[in-house]
């Protein structure tokens, strides 16, 4: 080899040059002594950058925010699917949003004049089906005025149902609570 | 550091991409002090470097599942505890560029008796660390704290591997210029 394999030389020293790499400077090095003094220089570089640099890493409060903050940060190989199936059922939801929507009073009803209403905050599970949906709304004779929210809630009046028939409210957010796709309702004040 | 109790760094990636928190633990027990280590070589302040090593271990849980193992875990952290420790560096100094100054490396390599002598007065090592680049600093680091090959260490800084060879010559003639020099060199105060 003419040249001096000064730029390989680093990677000698820390003992991670190709075998093929290796021993091309190797031999070169059996008979450079410019080359072994350098080596000599880098292999010290090296022992005391290994004791400079070795800091201490901090305790275990950055460990406990790791592991505190993982579950809200997760982002497993499953979320896409589960992403993919959320946007179909807010999709679905909205979908029956437009098909259950019925505009109850008309635009020109003066304020005061509407018929007070009973209506719920109903919170369905992500994996909420829109036939478990209609079926519930079915039930309760619900119709979707509003949502779902930023929190996923829905309103939900409940026709025919004046605000003073606590039994008739009472049952109807019994069989909503008591359905599985339904995780939180509550009565609008 | 690529094994810990029988498990390769590998597996605990592959347990985290199916949301095992305590793989996450194990992970960051094998590798904290390598990534801080690095951080810190960039950012400077240990508080700095502590918020880097605490975003490049959620993102190595959020990106576990995207981890296919082409490259080994140690530079696949590393290559993303540079792109954290640069936003840092960034937003507190706008200015910052993510290259190698070039800096004209003076010909007269001084006597390696001399340079050697010199190596050991560890305050001064310090203090002509500091005043190489960012770039050289950091790669000096990779290639003798971390003990990367070239082409790991092309990858964790993102540049050719001519560029990764270039660099750490360049690093070590400079480093040595100042450390044979006759000008007296101090270590920087934290912070500046």
């Amino acid at each position: 080899m003419n040249e001096h394999p000064e730029e390989l030389l680093p990677w000698y020293a820390n003992g991670t040059l190709a075998p093929e790499e290796h021993e091309r400077v190797e031999r070169h090095l059996a008979r450079c002594a410019r080359c072994r003094e350098e080596l000599e220089v880098l292999r010290a570089m090296r022992r005391e950058i290994k004791t400079l640099d070795a800091a201490p890493a901090p305790g275990d409060v950055v460990r406990a925010r790791v592991l505190r903050a993982a579950p809200g940060a997760r982002r497993p190989a499953w979320m896409p699917v589960a992403l993919a199936a959320s946007v179909a059922v807010i999709a679905l939801q909205a979908a029956l949003l437009v098909s259950l929507w019925r505009p109850a009073e008309p635009r020109y009803a003066p304020l005061g004049a509407s018929p007070a209403r009973v209506t719920l905050q109903v919170r369905f599970a992500p994996d909420a089906t829109e036939r478990e949906m209609r079926a519930l709304l079915r039930a309760v004779n619900g119709t979707i005025v509003d949502g779902p929210g930023a929190l996923g809630v829905y309103r939900i009046r409940l026709e025919g149902v004046e605000p003073d028939e606590r039994e008739r409210v009472r049952a109807a957010i019994a069989t909503l609570r008591a359905a599985a796709p339904v995780t939180h309702v509550e009565r609008e004040p | 550091m690529s094994e810990r109790d029988g498990e390769t760094a590998e597996a605990l990636i592959a347990r985290m991409a199916r949301g095992e928190e305590r793989a996450l633990a194990r992970f960051y027990d094998a590798f904290h002090g390598r990534v801080y280590a690095f951080a810190l070589r960039l950012v400077r302040e240990p508080a700095d470097a502590a918020e880097v090593l605490n975003e490049v271990m959620l993102e190595v849980w959020r990106r576990a599942a995207g981890f296919e193992g082409r490259s080994r875990a140690l530079t696949w952290v590393l290559g993303i505890a540079h792109h954290k420790a640069i936003d840092r560096v960034r937003s507190r100094r706008p200015a910052f560029a993510d290259d190698a100054v070039l800096e004209h490396v003076a010909d007269d390599a001084p006597a390696a008796a001399e340079v050697l002598a010199r190596l050991e007065d560890r305050a001064r090592l310090q203090a002509c660390l500091e005043r190489l680049s960012d770039a050289h600093r950091l790669v000096l680091h990779l290639a003798f704290f971390d003990d990367l090959p070239y082409p790991e260490i092309a990858e964790v800084v993102g540049v050719p591997l001519g560029t990764v060879k270039t660099r750490v010559f360049h690093a070590k003639q400079l480093l040595k210029q100042c450390l044979a020099g006759d000008e007296p060199v101090r270590a920087r105060a934290p912070g500046g």
